[in-house]
């Protein structure tokens, strides 16, 4: 099938890019993880997996199973996505804090500064 | 304590006026990342200036403030607008009940009986209206002004506020905060004008999604068990 060496195709390319990416350190191991669990489903739904993503889409009551591997990716997109959300929140907390503390020690340098 | 954000124009006044005003006062000017020259008119009249490294929008500023004022040990924090809207010769109002132990929190409100002076858009009025509302359900008790920022804090409610305050559109937030804890949180009438130079930062389409924001972090605060207070 085309379609399914297009699949193993695309999954390969996006492990050695994934992988690239961490050795030269522009992507962190952590989110790196979620990348490559992504690309290995992608490569195990194409290679062996239609069979069971039949029975799956079958299960959950999908008639088109292509439809429930869109459905998949979707929900894993968004868990990743929300996880993202959650990890900006969390940057943007501690840049407040950094900011502040900043300023409060400029505070402090320059009276120290002029008191010398 | 005086939030900042582009204000060169009136700093000067509002630092005089608070000065005049209030001549024992510490004043600290804490500089939103403002582009103009706010920092440099606000160093020449020869007050303490806490220049933020770029924006951090009016909560991260107010805190910032807390902050300063809960480690260098004052015992209350009176914020002012550097706008000029608030009336700076009023202070001695909000620190009253503080200074009779009768409040932790106290703001000064525009719609007090006893109150005068402008008093803002009617669309202003209208989410002002819905946030009393809001308050009254999920904090228990009736505050007519919540989004005024002319307010003033006992060392409890200055020590919470420098670890935890809201973000974005802080004041009505903080005064659930604050209540939650079992603050006391009162109103005094006071007199405010409008704004001499600037504009708001709250305008047009985003006034409503200011009020959305709002009463949904206000929703998200009556889920969390409070920490700290009382």
């Amino acid at each position: 099938m085309p379609g399914q060496s297009f699949v193993i195709a695309a999954s390969v390319l996006i492990l050695i890019v994934v992988i690239a990416l961490v050795r030269s350190r522009r992507l962190s191991e952590r989110l790196s993880i979620f990348w490559m669990t992504f690309a290995f489903l992608m490569l195990a739904a194409a290679s062996f997996g239609y069979p069971y993503l039949i029975h799956a889409a079958t299960l959950i009551g999908i008639i088109y199973p292509p439809s429930a591997m869109f459905l998949m990716a979707i929900l894993f997109l968004l868990a990743f996505t929300l996880y993202l959300s959650m990890g900006l929140s969390g940057l943007m907390e501690q840049n407040k804090v950094l900011a502040q503390e900043l300023a409060l020690l400029r505070v402090q340098v320059e009276r120290t500064h002029n008191r010398s | 304590m005086v939030p900042a954000y582009n204000e060169e124009k009136s700093i000067a006044a509002t630092v005089a006026e608070i000065r005049a005003g209030c001549p024992e006062a510490a004043i600290v000017v804490v500089n939103d990342g403002s582009a103009d020259h706010t920092s440099v008119v606000a160093r020449e009249t020869g007050v303490l200036v806490i220049d933020l490294p770029y924006n951090l929008g009016i909560g991260g500023s107010v805190q910032a403030g807390f902050k300063y004022a809960a480690r260098n040990g004052f015992d209350a924090a009176v914020q002012v607008d550097g706008d000029g809207q608030h009336p700076a010769g009023q202070i001695d109002r909000l620190l009253e009940p503080l200074r009779d132990g009768a409040a932790d929190l106290v703001v000064g409100s525009r719609f007090l009986p006893g109150s005068a002076g402008f008093r803002s858009s009617p669309q202003r009025r209208l989410g002002i209206y819905v946030f009393r509302i809001v308050i009254r359900l999920l904090g228990g008790r009736t505050i007519t002004d919540a989004t005024s920022g002319f307010r003033a804090c006992n060392r409890a409610v200055l020590e919470l506020f420098a670890e935890q305050y809201p973000r974005d559109y802080p004041e009505p937030e903080a005064l659930l905060l604050a209540a939650r804890r079992g603050f006391r949180v009162i109103e005094v009438p006071v007199e405010m004008r409008p704004r001499h130079e600037g504009r708001s930062s709250i305008r047009g389409l985003s006034e409503l999604y200011y009020m959305v924001k709002v009463i949904l972090a206000m929703l998200i605060e009556t889920l969390r068990r409070p920490q700290g207070g009382k």
